[in-house]
């Protein structure tokens, strides 16, 4: 069942990757790779899974258009470790694809809805 | 833990084909995940060997990262396609106006392509450098072939007894020229194809075809100084088939830069390579039939390839330093 469950198309997801990184990353102000991995998972109710090393391919694409920024920080441990906060661009970019995506759930909605009578 | 993960992200590293600094970045962002999600399933109490390998498992097949890695990091900006793509315009430049026949304007111009090789060597060599790289040598190669004058002339003497033999000072500065010329292409070269076979060859893309030029108007009229000298018009003929393939050549760079796929900077690469380089020999030589442009096109696509053997041979640079 549960596999039923997360059943989807993986280029479905492959393609609003970016979508959710951005949200998450303007929502949390600013996030690393494994708390957006952690965030998405928990989120999704761990609907969404994917391999987890291909979110950093993904986010330096943002980051190569210019949707976000990247930032090392050093930890208390003295690891380092990098954060990414949305810019200017990639906030514009965000509404955007959240008016698109909202028009489009909704007109889903509306063809799909079992036939009333 | 440690051994597991620096054997997987050595692997990722060894697939990167990304400069050092970069590859070192990747590597440290990878590691702090990975350490993080050790420690996380550690505390759920999973046993450090289970985590670990759970973790890898969940992270994706190391070849599969590397690859999407490179793809997200390899496409350079068109400001460095531009700069890539710019030996290449001024040399086919210096064909296109016949100028390559005035000695100070040859030497300004190849001045001007090494001081932007080294800087892009002192800058931690990008990928738009390769290109400045490959005609930077050609300087050393002129003069290597410049310089046989000396070695003809005592030759001759020794075998013949006419004429005068050059000064042994003269040899010595010959030698000395010669092994500098042919240590700057190989180390080069190695060093080029241990961080990425396909920039090594981007690199000595306009060699052979330069070389096999100047080979051709060295032997058509005894020595290169000679002919740089004379202004001979004849020699023009082939300046229109040069300058094409040198603006060719610039054209595979601008690809090689901002394309993502490691297999399209190859074919670029190695098509043009091949099929511009084949073409503008056949112009030299005219006449040739279908096998010895056959015959041409393997040895171009053995040269151009041969940094892949290369580095199989000298390994990688990773593979000698610490993880």
């Amino acid at each position: 069942m549960a596999d039923a469950n997360r059943s989807y198309d993986s280029d479905l997801l492959r393609g609003n990757t970016d979508s959710l990184l951005l949200f998450l990353i303007n929502e949390m102000g600013q996030a690393y790779g494994y708390r957006l991995i952690k965030e998405i998972e928990v989120r999704s109710a761990g609907y969404f899974r994917f391999k987890e090393g291909t979110v950093y391919p993904a986010l330096r694409k943002l980051e190569n258009d210019g949707l976000v920024e990247g930032e090392w920080k050093k930890l208390p441990n003295g690891q380092e470790r990098r954060y990414y906060s949305i810019t200017d661009k990639g906030r514009g970019l965000l509404q955007e694809k959240l008016a698109m995506w909202r028009s489009f759930a909704s007109a889903m909605a509306l063809v799909m809805k079992p036939a009333e009578g | 833990m440690q051994a597991e993960v620096a054997v997987y992200l050595d692997e990722i590293r060894s697939h990167l084909h990304l400069d050092r600094e970069t590859e070192s970045r990747i590597i440290s962002e990878l590691y702090s995940h990975l350490q993080e999600k050790v420690a996380e399933l550690q505390e759920r109490g999973v046993s450090e060997l289970e985590a670990t390998r759970e973790a890898l498992a969940s992270f994706g097949g190391a070849r599969v990262i590397a690859r999407l890695t490179y793809e997200a990091y390899s496409r350079g900006s068109w400001m460095e396609a531009l700069i890539s793509c710019q030996p290449h315009m001024i040399v086919a430049a210096l064909f296109a106006t016949h100028v390559w026949r005035q000695p100070v304007m040859v030497g300004a111009a190849f001045a001007a392509i090494v001081l932007i090789a080294l800087l892009g060597s002192r800058r931690g060599t990008p990928t738009w450098s390769y290109s400045w790289m490959g005609y930077a040598v050609f300087p050393f190669l002129i003069l290597t072939a410049m310089s046989w004058d000396p070695v003809v002339r005592t030759v001759t003497y020794v075998a013949r007894g006419t004429g005068e033999p050059a000064p042994v000072w003269e040899l010595a500065l010959l030698g000395v020229l010669c092994v500098f010329s042919i240590w700057l292409v190989a180390s080069t070269t190695v060093r080029s194809a241990r961080r990425d076979w396909i920039l090594a060859s981007l690199m000595l893309l306009p060699i052979p075809v330069l070389a096999i030029w100047l080979l051709t108007v060295s032997h058509s009229d005894g020595f290169v100084v000679n002919l740089l000298r004379s202004f001979e018009v004849r020699f023009s003929r082939w300046d229109t088939a040069m300058a094409y393939f040198c603006a060719t050549l610039g054209i595979a760079s601008v690809l090689f830069i901002r394309v993502r796929q490691r297999v399209f900077k190859a074919g670029s690469v190695l098509a043009v390579g091949i099929v511009g380089g084949a073409a503008v020999l056949r112009s030299f030589w005219g006449g040739a039939g279908v096998l010895e442009i056959l015959l041409l096109s393997l040895a171009l696509l053995a040269f151009l390839t041969s940094p892949l053997l290369l580095r199989s041979i000298v390994g990688r640079e990773a593979a000698a330093r610490p993880s």
